[in-house]
This record gives structure tokens, C-alpha cells and sequence, in this order.
């Protein structure tokens, strides 16, 4: 599996949710890339990443299959995704 | 013309600006020259920053001029991370800070320094609570602003530094970018203060930063010593004395300047407060020059464009963010996207009259509906 992670510096939500996602990411051995709004704003509009930051896509053989948008408790990110990965 | 934007940036007094064209030709000399001329230059701005340092009564500490205030707010926030992480990595901020803060906090954090979020009430003021148990011995600076650009918020400075300073390695810096020349607040105890001229009509291009005398950090401009070791490159003469002198004119008569500010703010309020469509952000912890609302059936930036057309002018957030998103400030107090989709930021000015604030409400309205 893999996970693309779609976040801008300079906002808090994005502070708050990197260390949560970098810990799944390595408890799960994930490869992931992360994209940044002011840099990557063409891979942003593939991905139709919309206003709300961050955001992060994980993929099952290339397809995606679960998206996460904005700001998650750890409740919430283990409802999301406690079936799927460990969290 | 109606200009309510005050928080972005202010109209340079015309005294400053006489000011700024006096001294550019009478100091032509590089500060850090040693001839005359420089050492006439570098007296100069040494009086300007023994002069700030009385304006805002604090006497340990330095003045170091920069650009801007992100640059200022750059400076401490890495500085400060590069010459202590060899004694902890952990910062602590607040979710209403300025860009200029969050990411260079969003930096420092890819560098693998852990960057804490402290909790705030439900008015948007620090919980200490949350504050005290975050900060641990890992923990090398405390950032957070002293008035929030979008919705006004005013922390209590003086309940955090008391927090803060039971733990010696901790250093605390405070973002007052919205509050010098503004608000009276007592500056003593905090280890490093940014902020800008332009905020308080002084021209734009200067911000200094101030910090503790015997604080050392890593400077972001390295070059050698310059008026400072921590800011290299030729000083800004011009723009220092204006910034010194912006300064003085806007502490003259701040008491009645304030009052006229508030009594604007309550007036526009009362006005607005039976508008269904018109929803208040701003608090009664709110300093009276910011006025966040939201007219709940449009997208902020669709009421800034339509006031533009009336020749009012406001934001929809702060100025250095992207103009489409949400405000991430109104979110984090209302935790409402609608809220945050739809606020803007009316600031005010003691220029601001109440035939102003009454063409304001009268454009408000007519979108409200």
C-alpha cells in the first residue's frame, strides 16, 4: 500500500496531523510521498484536492481506496482506518 | 474610497514619510562604515533603537531591524530552534498565529523537531492548563501572538509568561505584529517581541525584532557584524527612522485613539446585532480594531469583492495566506466551515468615522439579505 499526503506549510492543521500520519506510515511500512500546496499546485488539481488541508489518500495496488480530509482525532483516525492498517 | 484593512497594512503617515526623506539625505554614510559619515549613521540608528526600547519601556533588550515581521518571526523561530536543539526539539505554538509562524514551525517540523498545538478555550484565549503540561524539558520556546491578526484575540500575556517562566530553558517569544502602537501591554518578561511599521503608519519594508540581551541565537543572514551580528547587511537608515518615528506618533494620545477605535466597533456591532444573515466572530477578548464576521450566504471572498465595488475595503483573512481557502483562525474558534468559509476581517483605525462605519453597515446589510 501506499499514501500520498497533501499539505501546505504554513497551516496548523497540517502541524498537527504530519506527526500522526508519519507514525502510521512507519508503523504500516508505507511508502508515501507528500505534496505541498504552494509547490505542487498542478498535482494538487489531479489529485481534485479541494480547501480543506491536509489531506491523505491511501492506494491498494494503485487504486485509491480511502481518503481522509482536514483535521482527525486519533479516535477518529482509528475508526477510519483501524480496519485497514494499524494505527 | 473606504479603507477597512488597517490589520493589512496602514497608510504611512505623512510626517513619517517627511521624515523618511529628511534623514536619506541627511545620512548618506553606510552604518558600518568607519569614516565619519558611517560612524554619524551608525549613531543615528543606535539613538533610534535606544529610542524604541523607550517607547515600549523595556531596557533588556536589543533592537534588531529586519524587513518585515515574518522575517522576524523567521529569525527567533529558527534561530532559536538551530542554536538550542542540542538541549530539546519541542516547540509549542497556538492555532492562531500568522503564517510567517506556522511555517517556519512546518519547516522546523520536516526537520524533525516536534511541534506542539496548545489548547485554546472557548474564546480562542491559551489554556494554561494545557500550556503547563505541555511544556516538558525538551521544551526550547513558547510562540504566541500577542492579538491574532484575523479575529482580534488578545491573550493573556501575563498569565502565560508566568507559565512559561517556571521553566528556565524555555524561551518565550510573542508575534505582536497587531498590537504595538495599538495596545498598551507590558512587554517586560517575554524574551523576544516582532513586529512591523507598516501596522502602525510607518512605511512598509521594516520590522525589528526584539530580543533578550543575553539570549543568542543563530542569525538567518549570516554576512558578519553588522549593526547586529544577527541581521547582516547594510541597515535600512531611512526606514529605521521612520519605523522610530511611526512609533512615537502612533503612542501619542493612544488612550484616546483606543476609545475612538472601541466606541466605532460597539457602534457598527450594535447596528449589525439583529441581522440573521450577519454572524459576529470577534469576542469581548477581541482588541476593537479587528471586527471578524461572517454574512453566512456568502464565501468571505465573495463579500470582500462585492464591497470592492462599493470601494470598501476588508479581507477576508489574513493578506500573506491563499485567497480561495477557509479561514483556518475562525475554524479553529468556531470549529464551523461555514463560519470559516464565509468571515471577514473589517479593521479598524482612529481615522475610521462613524459616516464610515455607517456606510460599512449599510453595505453589509444590503449583502446580508
Amino acid at each position: 500500500m501506499k499514501v500520498k499526503i497533501f499539505t501546505v506549510l504554513w497551516c496548523t492543521s497540517c502541524l498537527i496531523m504530519r506527526p500522526r500520519y508519519e507514525k502510521i506510515i512507519k508503523n504500516n511500512s508505507l511508502k508515501f510521498e507528500e505534496y505541498d500546496f504552494d509547490e505542487d499546485s498542478e498535482i494538487f488539481k489531479e489529485h481534485n484536492i479541494g480547501k480543506i488541508l491536509p489531506v491523505f489518500v491511501l492506494y491498494k495496488d494503485n487504486q485509491e481506496i480511502l481518503r481522509i480530509v482536514g483535521e482527525k482525532s486519533k479516535k477518529e483516525l482509528k475508526k477510519l482506518l483501524g480496519g485497514i492498517l494499524n494505527v | 474610497m473606504l479603507y477597512l484593512d488597517y490589520s493589512a497594512t496602514t497608510p504611512v503617515d505623512k510626517k513619517v514619510l517627511d521624515y523618511y526623506k529628511k534623514i536619506s539625505l541627511e545620512y548618506i554614510g553606510n552604518p558600518n562604515s568607519l569614516h565619519k559619515l558611517g560612524k554619524k549613521a551608525n549613531a543615528f540608528i543606535e539613538k533610534c533603537s535606544k529610542g524604541i526600547l523607550e517607547l515600549l519601556n523595556v531596557d533588556d533588550m536589543e533592537v534588531i531591524y529586519t524587513s518585515c515581521a515574518s522575517e522576524s518571526n523567521n529569525l527567533v523561530i529558527k534561530g532559536v530552534a538551530n542554536k538550542f536543539k542540542n538541549k530539546g526539539k519541542h516547540i509549542i505554538t497556538t492555532s492562531f498565529e500568522h503564517p510567517s509562524i506556522t511555517a517556519a514551525l512546518g519547516y522546523l517540523q520536516k526537520q524533525g523537531f516536534v511541534i506542539d498545538i496548545v489548547k485554546s478555550d472557548k474564546n480562542g484565549l491559551v489554556d494554561l492548563k494545557d500550556l503547563t503540561r505541555l511544556i516538558t524539558n525538551e521544551t526550547i520556546l513558547v510562540s504566541i501572538g500577542s492579538v491574532n491578526s484575523e479575529i482580534g484575540i488578545l491573550q493573556p500575556l501575563d498569565k502565560i509568561k508566568e507559565t512559561i517562566k517556571k521553566h528556565p530553558n524555555c524561551l518565550f517569544h510573542s508575534d505582536m505584529t497587531q498590537s504595538i502602537g495599538k495596545v498598551d501591554l507590558d512587554l517586560k518578561g517575554i524574551d523576544f517581541i516582532s513586529f512591523s511599521g507598516h501596522k502602525f503608519y510607518g512605511p512598509k519594508g521594516i520590522g525589528v525584532l526584539l530580543k533578550r540581551k543575553d539570549i543568542r541565537i543563530d542569525p538567518l543572514i549570516h554576512g558578519g557584524k553588522s549593526t547586529t551580528s544577527y541581521r547582516s547587511g547594510t541597515p535600512a537608515l531611512p526606514l529605521i527612522g521612520a519605523i522610530y518615528m511611526a512609533l512615537k506618533l502612533a503612542l501619542k494620545d493612544k488612550e484616546e485613539k483606543y476609545l475612538h477605535v472601541k466606541n466605532i466597533n460597539e457602534y457598527i456591532c450594535k447596528k449589525l446585532k439583529n441581522d440573521k444573515n450577519i454572524k459576529i466572530n470577534s469576542n469581548k477578548y477581541c482588541i476593537p480594531h479587528i471586527l471578524n464576521l461572517s454574512i453566512l450566504s456568502k464565501k468571505g471572498i465573495e463579500t470582500v469583492k462585492a464591497l470592492e465595488k462599493e470601494e470598501i475595503y476588508i479581507s477576508n483573512h489574513t493578506a500573506c495566506s491563499s485567497e480561495e481557502d477557509e479561514s483556518m483562525g475562525i475554524y479553529s474558534l468556531t470549529k464551523s466551515h461555514e463560519l470559516a468559509r464565509s468571515s471577514v476581517r473589517i479593521s479598524l483605525s482612529y481615522l475610521t468615522s462613524y459616516k464610515d462605519a455607517d456606510k460599512l453597515v449599510e453595505a453589509l446589510r444590503k449583502l446580508g439579505v
